[in-house]
């Protein structure tokens, strides 16, 4: 398949008054055409600040890339000048953010701020742009979308909001969407509803969506692959069955077991104990091994390189190191494993 | 839109009315007379100048004269400042020097200070930003007559290039009280545009737009500045206020003829009718520009857009 995006080692640091805070530690991942990838993690893990970096849309005055890079059509994206970012916002790569009740400009009629980046990025003409704009609306199930054309933002509800963000984010038919926690401000029917558009969309027009969420029910919806982020670097990245079935990296585990399921009703919710890592400084070694119970000494001494399962299924743990004990993870997570071939808890398929 | 505008004049009509009845009620409690040097003359002559202009008549008689008067749009003559001029005639004649120095302070002053707020937004935390700030606390903090001062006393007579006082060379002479009545719109649309477009320019639809591949500029113009205007909107009328109110002082120093100066005057020689005409006259400029205002938001803001209308 066609990498369409490969980020390598990216760091990236932000300068405060307290000191550089290492928000990304080592970020590497690939992104496919036509694939969904879920980034998943916890706040502060570094997951938002993974994808404004590739849009380049972290204030200049404080965030800098400390080493890596980000290929997108066999350019460094960390390296360009911001006239030429602006080509490609917009344009190749597009963003939806997470609360489209502030995300559209207040005093600005809708129409103007779909047609902006067609204006912006193609040379068409106003009222071609309008017909555009009109039948990007039809797409995203606006309905009369002539008579919603001059109306301002206030005059939707959230759902028909971040419908019209989806639209002015696929004006320009992206290479790429960015959904930074694109259904977390609304209700869980509109979620849903916005889910089926989205995946709707990309297979029409066939681009590939980073999708940033902490709900993984929305990631077992939506994603083709996972990638987990925990303290500033992705843990474990698989493909969704893998990631869901069998998982490898304590902290997967602990994702996995926190999340309610029908068949748990009676039991107390798992929470991961403690709290995530310090950025300002960061913890020497594996920086969940403080919260893990499955941590050894060496945890506490050196970080884990990315050990291979599978061809697409990686994980950053001692546990998997060849001479590390055998551990058992937690029993819900066993119960996952259970259903996956090539598990070490395989059971065979279920009769 | 017709009908809420109707329905503010009917508001603006009683406002006045209530404003015309304080003014007048509290000028007859004022010590003094209109009638100069009222202690030289006899009691029956005395008698004779207020028959004239219906300053016997007992209180209530006096009120309703006047407001009927004033419904049919006749303000009186002057008493004693003009002696026997027309209200209406003395404050349009004198309107004129004050109207334009107030309208080019207005305009310099507000302009210059968006421009000088969104620099300094646009620029934060750099010595652009830093001094942008020292010269919104001096705007705000020194009243408008000790740089009407220090104007006459550097540019003036210093430097000689603009008269130091009178309204003899037309333009010439607006100059200095312009930029001294300037300052105070100048530092609070600094102030408040620097804020506020601080604030908007953190927020998610800057984010957005940029996202979209806008450039800085048309951030700043397109997007930012109209939001960032709606606060300012609203200081705009008590900043109209400033300038009327700082232009009675600014008058002064600089000798204008205006409709301030000649407030003033009016008032230490208790010339009741102008008092009178030229309260009402300032009241139905205030709120005339707090109505303009009030529209303004609803162009400014569509989320405020009066309703009535077809939405």
């Amino acid at each position: 398949m066609e990498k369409i995006l490969q980020v390598k080692d990216l760091e990236l640091s932000f300068n405060t008054f307290g000191g550089e805070v290492k928000a990304i530690r080592g970020v590497n991942f690939d992104l496919y055409k036509g694939e969904t990838l879920a980034i998943v993690g916890e706040s502060g893990s570094g997951k938002s600040v993974t994808t404004k970096s590739i849009m380049r849309l972290l204030p200049e005055s404080s965030a800098e890339f400390k080493n890596g890079e980000i290929l997108f059509g066999g350019r460094d994206l960390t390296k360009l000048s911001d006239k030429e970012m602006q080509k490609i916002r917009g344009k190749d790569i597009s963003m939806i953010f997470q609360d489209p009740m502030t995300s559209l400009n207040p005093t600005m009629p809708i129409g103007r701020q779909i047609t902006e980046p067609l204006l912006k990025h193609q040379k068409i003409s106003k009222s071609e742009a309008r017909k555009v704009a009109i039948d990007l609306l039809r797409l995203v199930g606006m309905p009369k979308p002539e008579l919603r054309m001059k109306q301002y933002p206030h005059q939707f509800s959230g759902g028909q909001r971040q419908r019209i963000v989806i639209a002015i984010s696929l004006a320009c038919n992206p290479q790429i969407l960015i959904a930074d926690e694109p259904t977390t401000a609304l209700d869980v029917t509109i979620q849903a509803q916005i889910l089926e558009l989205m995946k709707d969309l990309q297979k029409k027009i066939d681009t590939s969506i980073i999708f940033i969420t902490h709900d993984l029910g929305v990631v077992a919806n939506v994603a083709d692959r996972v990638a987990v982020m925990y303290g500033g670097k992705i843990v474990e990245i698989g493909t969704v069955d893998e990631i869901f079935y069998n998982p490898q990296h304590p902290y997967t585990w602990g994702l996995l077991s926190s999340m309610p399921s029908l068949d748990t009703e009676d039991a107390k919710l798992y929470a991961i104990p403690g709290t995530p890592p310090d950025l300002l400084d960061p913890p020497k070694g594996d920086a969940f091994a403080l919260r893990s119970e499955y941590a050894m000494k060496i945890d506490m001494e050196m970080d884990p390189p990315f050990f291979k399962i599978t061809d697409t299924h990686m994980a950053a743990t001692w546990l998997l190191h060849p001479d590390a004990p055998q551990v058992e993870p937690p029993v819900s997570v066993i119960e996952r494993m259970k259903k996956f071939p090539g598990s070490r808890y395989y059971e065979g398929s279920a009769n | 839109m017709a009908r809420y505008i109707g329905k503010r004049i009917i508001y603006m009509v009683i406002t006045l009315a209530l404003i015309a009845t304080f003014t007048f009620f509290l000028m007859k409690i004022l010590p003094g007379s209109p009638i100069a040097s009222a202690d030289k003359l006899s009691p029956e002559q005395r008698a004779v100048v207020e028959a004239r202009y219906g300053l016997d008549d007992p209180l209530p008689v006096q009120y309703f004269n006047y407001m009927f008067g004033l419904v049919q749009g006749d303000l009186g003559i002057s008493i004693n400042q003009f002696k026997g001029a027309d209200v209406t005639d003395v404050i349009l004649s004198r309107m004129g020097p004050s109207a334009q120095i107030g309208f080019q302070g207005m305009l310099l002053g507000t302009v210059l200070g968006i421009l000088l707020g969104m620099i300094a937004a646009l620029r934060q935390n750099t010595w652009i930003d830093y001094s942008s700030t020292v010269v919104a606390i001096i705007g705000i903090s020194i009243p408008s007559f000790v740089f009407a001062s220090m104007l006459q006393y550097s540019l003036g007579l210093k430097l000689g290039w603009f008269p130091v006082a009178l309204w003899k060379d037309g333009f010439m002479s607006s100059v200095l009280p312009s930029i001294a009545l300037a300052m105070f719109p100048l530092a609070t649309a600094a102030r408040f545009i620097r804020t506020e477009m601080i604030e908007v320019l953190g927020s998610d639809y800057i984010t957005l737009a940029k996202a979209k591949g806008a450039s800085g500029s048309e951030i700043a113009f397109k997007h930012a500045f109209r939001n960032a205007l709606i606060p300012l909107i609203t200081v705009l009328g008590p900043m109209a206020v400033g300038i009327l109110t700082g232009s009675l002082v600014v008058e002064q120093i600089f000798a204008i003829p205006g409709i301030g100066e000649q407030f003033v005057k009016s008032i230490m020689v208790s010339d009741f009718s102008i008092i009178m005409g030229t309260t009402i006259f300032f009241s139905v400029f205030l709120i005339l520009v707090i109505l303009i205002v009030d529209i303004m938001y609803g162009i400014i803001d569509p989320r405020i857009r009066l309703s009535g209308g077809k939405s």
